[in-house]
Order: structure tokens, then sequence, then C-alpha cells
């Protein structure tokens, strides 16, 4: 099973890519086999330190397989190294659905 | 001679290229180089909020060397900033632990773990990439 997260502003298809992972406003998980896609809101965004590795703890726990993102920090990176979780960074801003578009149509 | 400069880990690159100023009436061809170890200095001080010694660990470097590091790296901002300069980054002496891939087909940069057995850009599925190794800065 293929499940990618890809970092959002909101928790709707409106949003927009969010370059930041461990303060992003939301999460939408698409499960690349089935279609089906959740969002999950950030509850770690004001965390004062360790957001993201708050966010990969969670996220491990749904096995997720990739995260599309902006940033990732040192120490969350190297846990998503460990755990073998793909990471795909971007530079550009763009709309949620546009990142969705390439996922499943491409 | 000079002493060789150790190569400092970082994790990740930079997921950017450069920053130019707007708006500035300064009309400069100079740019600064900030180095990706000088990006990871930064970002683990001034945005993860690390203590020197914890980001010196990371880095694999003494903890005077991160100083030292990221000392240069916040000159180079404020230089930057003062003189509306364009800040381009390079690779510096910087290696990365992991390996890291770019696509030229969609510009995403990403990872490829041992247990993907798709040799294609996870965004476009492309298959024109490159790895983003790191070059000494001489």
């Amino acid at each position: 099973m293929s499940k990618t997260v890809i970092t959002c502003t909101n928790a709707d298809m409106d949003s927009l890519f969010d370059k930041r992972f461990g303060r992003a406003g939301a999460f939408c998980i698409l499960n690349e086999d089935t279609g089906q896609i959740i969002f999950l809101p950030n509850r770690y965004k004001e965390l004062k330190e360790s957001a993201g590795l708050s966010v990969v703890q969670e996220l491990l726990q749904l096995n997720i397989t990739k995260i599309i993102s902006g940033d990732f920090g040192s120490r969350t990176a190297d846990l998503l190294f460990e755990n073998k979780v793909q990471m795909v960074s971007l530079d550009y801003s763009c709309s949620l659905s546009e990142i969705l578009d390439k996922l499943i149509y491409r | 001679m000079p002493r060789r400069k150790r190569f400092r880990k970082i994790v990740a690159p930079p997921s950017f290229d450069g920053y130019k100023p707007y708006g500035a009436s300064i009309n400069s061809k100079q740019s600064i180089e900030f180095f990706y170890e000088e990006y990871e200095a930064m970002r683990l001080a001034d945005y993860d909020m690390l203590n020197h010694q914890e980001a010196a660990e990371l880095m694999g470097v003494s903890r005077a060397t991160f100083a030292r590091i990221y000392e240069t790296a916040r000159r180079k901002i404020a230089k930057a900033f003062v003189e509306s300069l364009e800040i381009v980054t390079v690779y510096g002496n910087a290696w990365m632990e992991n390996a890291w891939y770019s696509c030229a087909s969609c510009q995403a940069k990403f990872t490829l773990p041992e247990n993907n057995v798709k040799q294609l850009c996870p965004l476009c599925g492309s298959k024109s990439f490159e790895l983003l190794n790191v070059i000494q800065n001489e």
C-alpha cells in the first residue's frame, strides 16, 4: 500500500501546499492505490520545539510511505530515513490540488 | 598552504536555489554565496532552536567550528540584507549522509529509500533525475 502525505495550509481540498513540515497547517493523506484522500489537522504546529519529530511519530503509525513538503528538519529527516519513508522536497508555491493531479494522473 | 577544510554533514539540501531582494534601488550584479553547511547551521540554531552543542553533534563538527560556521552565515545574511544583494546557495564543504536526487522535469528533490523499487521521480514519474552530490568548494 502506498500512502503519500502532502503538507497543506488547511484540512480541505481548496488548501495550498504548505512548505513547512512540522508547522504545516494540516496533512493530506492520499492512498495512491485506491485514490482515497483524508485530512489530518496538525495538532503539533504550535509546539515550541520538536514539532517535526512529533508529526513523524504520528504519521508513522499510519504506515505512510512518502511525504511531500518543502523543508525537512535534520532530526526529522534522520527519522524518516531510518523508517524508509521517501521524502520529496518542493521549493515552489502551488495548490494542493495541483500536486494531487500530478500524483493521480501522471 | 592553507589547511584543507573538512566536510560538514547536512541532512537535506536547501529547498531553494537562492533569494533576490525586490524593490531595491541598487542594481548590483554582486551576490552572496551561501554554503549548504551555513544554511544547515542557521536552521539548526535559529529554526529548530537547538543549542550549539546539539547542533554541532548533528553536523559532525566541534562546537567551536559550528559557532564559526553559524557566525559566517549570520554575517552573510546581514551583508545581503543591508547591501540588497542576491543570495545563491552553493554546496560549500557539506556532505549528505543519505542520497538526494533532483528531477530534471519537475525540479522536485527526493530520496530513494532502499525499499523503493520504482526508480522514478515520485512526483511526476520522470526517469530523468540526477544525484545531488556534494562538491567541495576549493
